[in-house]
């Protein structure tokens, strides 16, 4: 390992080892840290995906596909249920730690240095020159040189803490989940089902993604401030209990899904957060590994063309906002709104919501579902969304 | 005190966003807490989704 880069990315998941690759296409000398012994250790994710998320960022390839979604099933309090089955692929259910594993090796083709069991725990940034960054590998330790950083490391975005970045999160603003792979059960694999409201997800949502006829990715989330954190194991037990009877779990999983809290902490000096780090999540469903690679894209799209003298090292985060801005940043303020319309729902509110969406989408054929139609129908027939949104937009 | 169940914890490293302290960190061998920092203010305590955290008895606050 040469002692100074031209970038330096922290962590390879989605986020960084796109924004490796991305930066690495564009001509630069890359190192890509990561601090586990091999990039795609079993993580909590849901690991559900849309086709035009996955398709926008990278051709999808049998090995990290465990089911193609067709099918959306919602269930909500009452009971009322319904299945939507779409003529197109919806979507994607991923395996995780080979999807994180392909990128990976994609970014190291494209001339990305990859080292592993390595952890940084010290960064020191300068107005203008190359940030430092400490590095510990095994019993060793050392200090690197970058003129650029792109911190994707994860919800806890360590690195943007220690580089004086707000990241830290308020109660209100991120759910709480716990999820298992169950196996040993009987699932359709075109599925994904979601349940909100009533006994198994009362103030949030319960997930069933289908990862093959007889395994699935079964989780729930909560608001942790206005919930006790031990009602999620209590919850999701019952539910297979009531629901599978007969099951195993192979292994469980937890996280935090962070809420989208603004464009404001995405960066500083010659350091770009991307990722979970930078909160680029769909608020109301947690999904995240699309907006991930797109964040990680634009970050090194930004990084390269600082290099390239487009425009001043110091202009750097104020591009890199922008550009999120131009192309995610309606979409992320619209969900984060969204969501505070759902958490306000009522067992009667979902009720009319799902027999509304049942009703819309059975009438529809093939690909001629438009999401602006159907929100505006909505508040046409779920008038209570009229009030709530009032107080959220 | 805040003590964290090291058979419990998943190493989800939610709880670290919460911390208004940065009392909590992680690395390569799990969690960690400076008890220095830590205010015991239990935000962390609270999100836990497996209950890895805990708030085992009272800080003494010393004023020598």
């Amino acid at each position: 390992m040469e002692n100074h880069h031209q970038l330096i990315v922290v962590g390879a998941g989605p986020a960084g080892s796109y924004a490796a690759l991305t930066a690495a296409r564009r001509g630069l000398n890359v190192l890509l840290i990561e601090r586990d012994p091999e990039v795609g250790r079993p993580l909590a994710c849901a690991e559900a995906i849309s086709v035009l998320g996955l398709s926008s960022f990278i051709d999808p390839d049998p090995s990290f596909i465990a089911t193609e979604i067709y099918s959306l099933g919602f269930t909500v309090a009452s009971g009322f249920a319904f299945t939507y089955r779409h003529p197109e692929q919806l979507g994607y259910v991923l395996n995780r730690p080979a999807f994180d594993r392909y990128i990976a090796d994609r970014a190291v083709e494209a001339g990305v240095e990859l080292v592993t069991s390595t952890y940084a725990d010290a960064i020191e940034l300068s107005d203008t020159g190359p940030a430092r960054i400490h590095l510990r590998i095994g019993d060793r330790d050392c200090w690197v040189k970058a003129d650029y950083v792109i911190a994707a490391d994860g919800v806890e975005s360590m690195i943007g803490r220690m580089a004086g970045i707000k990241t830290f999160l308020p109660l209100s603003r991120n759910d709480a989940c716990l999820q298992y792979r169950v196996t040993g059960i009987e699932v359709d694999a075109q599925l994904l089902e979601f349940c909100v409201g009533g006994k198994y997800s009362p103030d949030g949502y319960l997930w069933v993604f289908a990862k093959s006829d007889h395994s699935a990715n079964i989780g729930l989330g909560l608001n942790p401030a206005a919930n006790d954190s031990g009602e999620l194991r209590r919850i999701l037990d019952r539910f297979l209990k009531d629901r599978y009877g007969d099951f195993t779990i192979e292994f469980e999983s937890c996280g935090m899904v962070p809420k989208f809290v603004g464009l404001g902490i995405l960066g500083r000096h010659n350091l770009l957060l991307a990722g979970d780090a930078a909160r680029a999540v769909d608020s109301l469903t947690g999904a995240g590994i699309a907006k991930a690679m797109h964040t990680g894209s634009l970050a090194a799209q930004a990084v390269a063309a600082a290099v390239s003298g487009e425009f001043d090292r110091g202009e750097l985060v104020e591009r890199y906002r922008a550009m999120v801005s131009d192309e995610i940043g309606w979409e992320l303020r619209f969900l984060q709104k969204a969501y505070r319309i759902f958490r306000k729902f009522t067992d009667r509110d979902w009720e009319s919501l799902a027999r509304f969406l049942e009703k819309y989408l059975a009438k529809r054929k093939a690909g001629s579902i438009n999401p602006a139609q159907i929100i505006k129908l909505a508040f046409i027939r779920v008038p209570r969304l009229i009030r709530l949104a009032r107080h959220a937009f | 005190m805040l003590e964290v169940n090291c058979e419990k914890c998943l190493d989800c490293a939610g709880c670290i966003c919460l911390c208004p302290e940065t009392a909590l960190t992680i690395n390569l061998t799990g969690l960690h807490i400076d008890q220095n920092a830590c205010t015991l203010c239990a935000l962390c305590v609270r999100f836990c989704p497996v209950q890895a955290l805990e708030i085992t008895e009272k800080k003494i606050l010393t004023n020598s």
